[in-house]
């Protein structure tokens, strides 16, 4: 059976590093900092916001990390499949990571 | 009073209130943010995609660690339901928000009464046959309540996919979870325990969601700042609402949110047929 181990500790660390990004957003937003938002496909007024302390910068790092995440944990999964043996189950989590590239390219195109 | 403040606010009491009911936050921040507070309803849709993200990542590793989630079934249902997840986005992004709204306004509707028929007439799940043959992918699971390896043998896997095209679908064009289809079709259709059904469901969310995360967010439609205390809000909610849940009456709670439900349905579909 493949081990489970890297898959859940990258969801774990995903989710951890976004919601302290958002705590932080939140707490700076309440704080009364820049209220002023950005496009999160602005990536460079994102590092500058970031740099600023900016809250809706903090806030789009988070949300990067989140939807990140499930893209990482299921490299963590191919991974763990392969390294059991089992090629077919690996090869069902290649293909969920080609449909969300799939969505990547159907984002760029339109 | 801060806007994100109150969008924190709301959203830990919908990702409760949708934990104590079982069918998510997504179902409830979405009226929330629109009827209530105004929002876009694009805007609040893509806001509630990444608290899906946020709740199936933070409880699938306990779920994971258990061995409670069917992970080569939800791979396998996950091909569709992403792909439905990227067309729903997709989409969404030609649909007038009014159309959302009335097809959301609808939704709650039929969640509404699929909750009124579980509280009249519960569904049996179908019972474990020991001796059957019949094709399908066999897998066990152990209960953790009892300690004992339950064994259980996946049908109709074909119909299952598929259905779980729709599921992604809907989850991408209404930004909710999905598992409201996702559930009985593995329980009920594909004879997959109910422990394991939901496990694996609240596992398949993070990627659907992501496939049309990525289409919204590409169209500008996500606001990190409604996003963020979405889904902090959603997460810390949707705990509260678990340690909860075993306090509290399952029908009381049900009869609650089918009131609830059914005026924020009312005013959507107002909204939706408004001229």
């Amino acid at each position: 059976m493949a081990s489970r181990r890297l898959t859940s500790a990258t969801m774990t660390a995903g989710v951890l590093v976004s919601a302290a990004c958002f705590a932080l957003a939140i707490v700076l937003e309440l704080a009364g900092g820049d209220t002023s938002g950005g496009r999160m496909s602005d990536l460079s007024a994102m590092l500058d916001g970031l740099v600023a302390m900016a809250p809706w910068a903090w806030a789009g790092v988070g949300t990067y990390v989140l939807i990140v995440t499930p893209a990482l944990a299921l490299v963590a999964t191919t991974f763990e499949y392969w390294r059991a043996g089992n090629r077919a189950a690996a090869g069902l989590a290649v293909l969920v990571l080609l449909v969300l590239l799939l969505g990547c390219l159907v984002a760029v195109v339109r | 009073v801060s806007s994100v403040l109150v969008a924190f606010l709301v959203a830990i009491g919908a990702g409760g209130f949708g934990s104590l009911v079982g069918i998510g936050g997504g179902i409830v921040i979405v009226p929330l943010l629109t009827v209530a507070l105004g929002h876009d309803v694009k805007t609040a849709i893509a806001a509630s995609l990444i608290g899906v993200i946020a709740t199936s990542l933070s409880a699938s590793p306990r779920f994971l660690r258990s061995g409670l989630v069917d992970r080569q079934l939800g791979l396998l249902l996950l091909v569709a339901a992403a792909l439905g997840g990227l067309a729903g986005g997709v989409t969404a992004g030609y649909l007038d928000g009014r159309l959302l709204t009335l097809l959301f306004g609808l939704l709650l509707v039929l969640v509404a009464l699929q909750m009124l028929r579980e509280i009249l007439r519960p569904d049996q799940p179908p019972a474990v046959d020991e001796t059957d043959q019949a094709p399908g992918l066999s897998s066990s699971y152990v209960e953790p309540t009892s300690g004992e390896v339950v064994a259980y043998r996946v049908r109709r896997v074909v119909p299952g996919t598929l259905l779980s095209f729709l599921a992604g679908n809907v989850s991408g064009l209404l930004g909710v979870g999905g598992g409201v289809i996702n559930v009985p079709v593995m329980n009920l259709l594909m004879h997959v325990p109910i422990r394991v059904a939901t496990t694996t469901s609240t596992y398949m969310l993070a990627a659907t969601a992501v496939a049309s995360s990525i289409v919204y967010l590409d169209a500008g439609r996500i606001d990190p700042l409604l996003a963020a205390p979405v889904a902090l809000g959603i997460i810390i909610g949707a705990r509260l609402g678990a340690r909860l849940a075993m306090r509290v009456s399952q029908d009381a709670l049900r009869l609650a949110f089918m009131g609830v439900a059914l005026v924020l349905a009312m005013s959507m579909i107002r909204e939706g047929l408004a001229p």
